[in-house]
């Protein structure tokens, strides 16, 4: 996994679980990797694996079973709780932007229809 | 977590020279510390000391609450910045010399990390590339089971492919038992490994705080941080 070195590295790690969860990389049930081997895997400080997986814990995401391991919590609602998520936070990220730049959310909407409807039209002819 | 090492007002003087000038900090077990500085800052002497190679000096440097002597050298592992080995000796040699020194040298790990690193047990110390002497130390020194590990310069003079060796070797010797000491100017490499930063300066700590903590509040990575703090203080 590649992380940039500027935003909190646990938040990164924390963001790529979920999404792997919520795009069905890791389903509901799914033994995740140990502390030591995640850290081995992302190649991070095992430390910051440890606060990664206690606040998904603590989220709920993820459960820790005494001498079994840790595991995607199961639910079948938790997946699209986090494609929710995921898409606000980017939605947030995406209209917080071109607000800050200066366009009017009536100019950010007709951009983002203009586009979808491109999209469209590029998948049909593909 | 507890407090692996405590150092109070460290002063260590050369003549006219003041390597040292009354630092103070802390480290806490189970983490990974990055002490970061320019050349000269007093990186080394600061190992040195706390590795019981520099006995002389004023303040206090407390190990698991004891003065660095001989009792603490059987607990930290020091890797010094420049050469370690004996012209004489052959790969094998080095791991035998650090096997009978050290109680808590492991050698299925050892021979495991000259695995690893490919380093060949005849090969000769004398004709090993600065790469591969580097390699050497490396396996050496991780082959203890320490309380504390005090690596000088770890990624000097060592290329890409031996650095990421270096840092999975790091991340997989590392638990919440021990801690490391990472100084190095090599600041992008290690990014991901480091759970605080301490950065000194002309012999003082200027600067202690945890790596999340820079991305956090400022959106900048280590090393930007770094130039900011240190551009400013040559202004000053």
């Amino acid at each position: 996994m590649r992380y940039n070195d500027r935003e909190p590295i646990y938040q990164q790690i924390m963001s790529e679980i979920k999404a792997q969860i919520a795009f069905g990389k890791l389903t509901p049930g799914m033994q995740l990797p140990t502390i030591k081997e995640q850290a081995a895997i992302m190649r991070v400080n095992p430390n910051t694996v440890t606060r990664v997986y206690a606040l998904l814990e603590q989220e709920r995401i993820i459960t820790k079973q005494k001498g079994l391991g840790t595991f995607v919590s199961t639910g079948e609602h938790l997946a699209r709780k986090l494609r929710e998520e995921i898409a606000e936070s980017a939605t947030s990220r995406f209209v917080s932007e071109l607000l800050r730049l200066g366009f009017s959310p009536a100019e950010i909407l007709k951009h983002l229809q203009h586009f979808l409807a491109r999209a469209k039209g590029d998948q049909g002819t593909c | 977590m507890g407090e692996i090492l405590s150092v109070s007002n460290l002063i260590k003087r050369y003549g006219e020279k003041t390597a040292l000038n009354g630092v103070n900090c802390r480290f806490e077990q189970g983490k990974i510390y990055g002490l970061l500085g320019p050349n000269a800052a007093g990186k080394t002497t600061f190992l040195k000391v706390c590795a019981a190679l520099i006995m002389i000096y004023q303040g206090q440097v407390l190990i698991d609450g004891v003065r660095p002597g001989l009792a603490t050298k059987a607990k930290v592992a020091y890797l010094p910045d420049g050469d370690y080995f004996f012209d004489w000796m052959r790969v094998a040699d080095a791991v035998n010399y650090f096997s009978d020194f050290f109680a808590d040298f492991d050698r299925a790990k050892a021979e495991h990390l000259l695995h690893e690193l490919e380093l060949e047990k005849s090969s000769p110390v004398r004709s090993l590339s600065k790469g591969m002497k580097a390699r050497l130390k490396l396996a050496v020194v991780l082959s203890r089971r320490a309380r504390l590990f005090l690596l000088d310069e770890a990624f000097d003079g060592v290329d890409p492919v031996t650095r990421e060796k270096i840092i999975d070797i790091m991340l997989n010797t590392f638990d919440q038992e021990s801690t490391m000491i990472l100084a190095t100017h090599h600041i992008d490499y290690v990014e991901g490994l480091l759970d605080e930063v301490k950065l000194l300066h002309r012999g003082e700590v200027i600067r202690e705080i945890a790596a999340d903590e820079i991305r956090q509040n400022s959106g900048q990575s280590i090393g930007e941080y770094y130039l900011e703090v240190f551009r400013n203080e040559k202004a000053t």
